[in-house]
């Protein structure tokens, strides 16, 4: 990937967040029930990242391992050649079902990581504007999540993964609530957001089962499967930005991860 | 307002609908259009017709194209696009009578059942509940009018 412009990944550098022989296992019943084995994978900085399989293959799971809320039962999560403990506070999160409280308007759901966080209200102030003026949702600040469409609320949820001012954004099927044409703009905008030099964010990691969506957006597509999850293939993806999906390079892509899916 | 916000087509869909328009080429047949969608007809000529309103695809006959404008707005940032709506929102009847009785108001304010009675009596041939729903939400997203749903108020947006 040498002579990318900044900003884009460079695999040459070593991965900057890593899982090392991830195993995890959930009992179900009495029976311990292998979940996930074996895994590892590295994510460089600045990498957009997209892990793609079948429903039930524990890519969710994944995403919360990699964010420290679950436990691997053995293996490693390194973060910056550190030992990963806890949640990662370093992390945003972005949720498929929006995750917003409907009780609370637009600024006080995306203030909620730093009211959590302890900031005192000046910077809470400060921060809050600036990533709700980023994600295009001035304006809507007092309107509540019912007063929303799909779109807009996901755009909450983006603010306030944002707003945290974490290096890395993991988001879980962020567009699979929103119809199809919400859809095509919300993925422009989060591709503008992370090439946006005033954003803290340079390193996305997806989870999606939309193969398209994955190639339209990551650098790399990583193809699990099932029982137990494990890494089938990783997949550069080298096409040019922004992407043509009548590219015959794109099919052929498209056709290849599809057939280790299915 | 607690009605259903998917009623009005959102500038999302819109700005959807002209990524599909340019990326197959500027146009396309309508009712093809509403099939690689799979939008119900009704529903896509809703969104057609307000992006049309807004200058940025023509139907001439059966077809739609997307016009330089709509290239144009397709091509900003964020909030490049939320500028480029707002100049648009301002050539808009409804849009520039609702500015026009805000700003007859002392704090810019008026009730939402004031609003909407005033639709129904300029604007007979639209609906005002519609009407209403577009006037807040493209407002709030083109940072020209603002909506306590609390109380019911709808003002101009101006910025603090």
């Amino acid at each position: 990937m040498s002579g990318s412009p900044p900003g884009t990944a460079t695999m040459d550098k070593p991965p900057f967040l890593r899982l090392e022989h991830v195993d995890r296992s959930f009992l179900d019943g009495a029976r311990p029930n292998q979940a996930i084995r074996d895994l590892s994978l590295g994510i460089s900085e600045g990498e957009f990242v997209s892990l793609v399989g079948p429903s039930g293959c524990g890519k969710s799971t994944l995403l919360r391992i990699l964010q420290g809320l679950i436990v691997p039962t053995s293996g490693e999560v390194l973060y910056r050649d550190t030992l990963q403990q806890g949640v990662n506070p370093d992390m945003g999160m972005v949720f498929q079902g929006f995750a917003l409280y409907p009780w609370l308007n637009v600024y006080q759901n995306v203030s909620l990581g730093l009211v959590a966080r302890g900031d005192p209200p000046g910077v809470i102030d400060r921060k809050v504007a600036f990533y709700i003026d980023k994600v295009g949702l001035e304006g809507y600040e007092e309107a509540y999540p019912r007063e929303l469409s799909g779109g807009m609320k996901q755009r909450v949820g983006l603010a306030r993964a944002l707003c945290i001012e974490p290096a890395i954004l993991l988001m879980d099927e962020p567009f699979s609530n929103l119809d199809a044409l919400t859809t095509l703009t919300l993925r422009d905008e989060v591709l503008m957001l992370w090439k946006d030099p005033e954003m803290s964010v340079r390193t996305i990691v997806m989870v999606t089962h939309i193969i398209e969506e994955a190639i339209l957006m990551s650098d790399r597509v990583v193809v699990l499967a099932r029982r137990p999850t494990h890494v089938v293939e990783e997949i550069p993806v080298n096409l040019p930005r922004p992407r043509d999906r009548r590219d015959p390079e794109f099919d052929r892509l498209s056709d290849r991860i599809f057939s280790l899916i299915s | 307002m607690e009605g259903d916000p998917e009623q009005y087509p959102g500038i999302s869909r819109i700005m959807g609908l002209l990524k599909v328009l340019e990326e197959t080429g500027g146009e396309g047949d309508l009712y093809q259009l509403g099939v690689d969608l799979h939008l119900e007809l009704g529903e896509e000529l809703q969104l057609v017709r307000a992006a049309e309103s807004l200058g940025f695809v023509q139907t001439p006959g059966s077809e739609i194209e997307i016009t330089e404008l709509g290239r144009e707005i397709l091509k900003k940032n964020i909030n490049g696009r939320k500028h480029l709506l707002r100049e648009r929102l301002l050539t808009l009847p409804v849009f520039q009578a609702a500015l026009r009785w805000l700003e007859q108001e002392e704090d810019a304010t008026l009730p939402s059942e004031t609003v909407k009675n005033r639709l129904s009596e300029q604007f007979p041939h639209e609906d005002s509940e519609t009407a209403f729903q577009t006037l807040v939400n493209w407002g709030r997203y083109a940072e020209l009018f603002g909506y306590r749903a609390d109380r019911g108020d709808l003002y101009v947006d101006r910025g603090d």
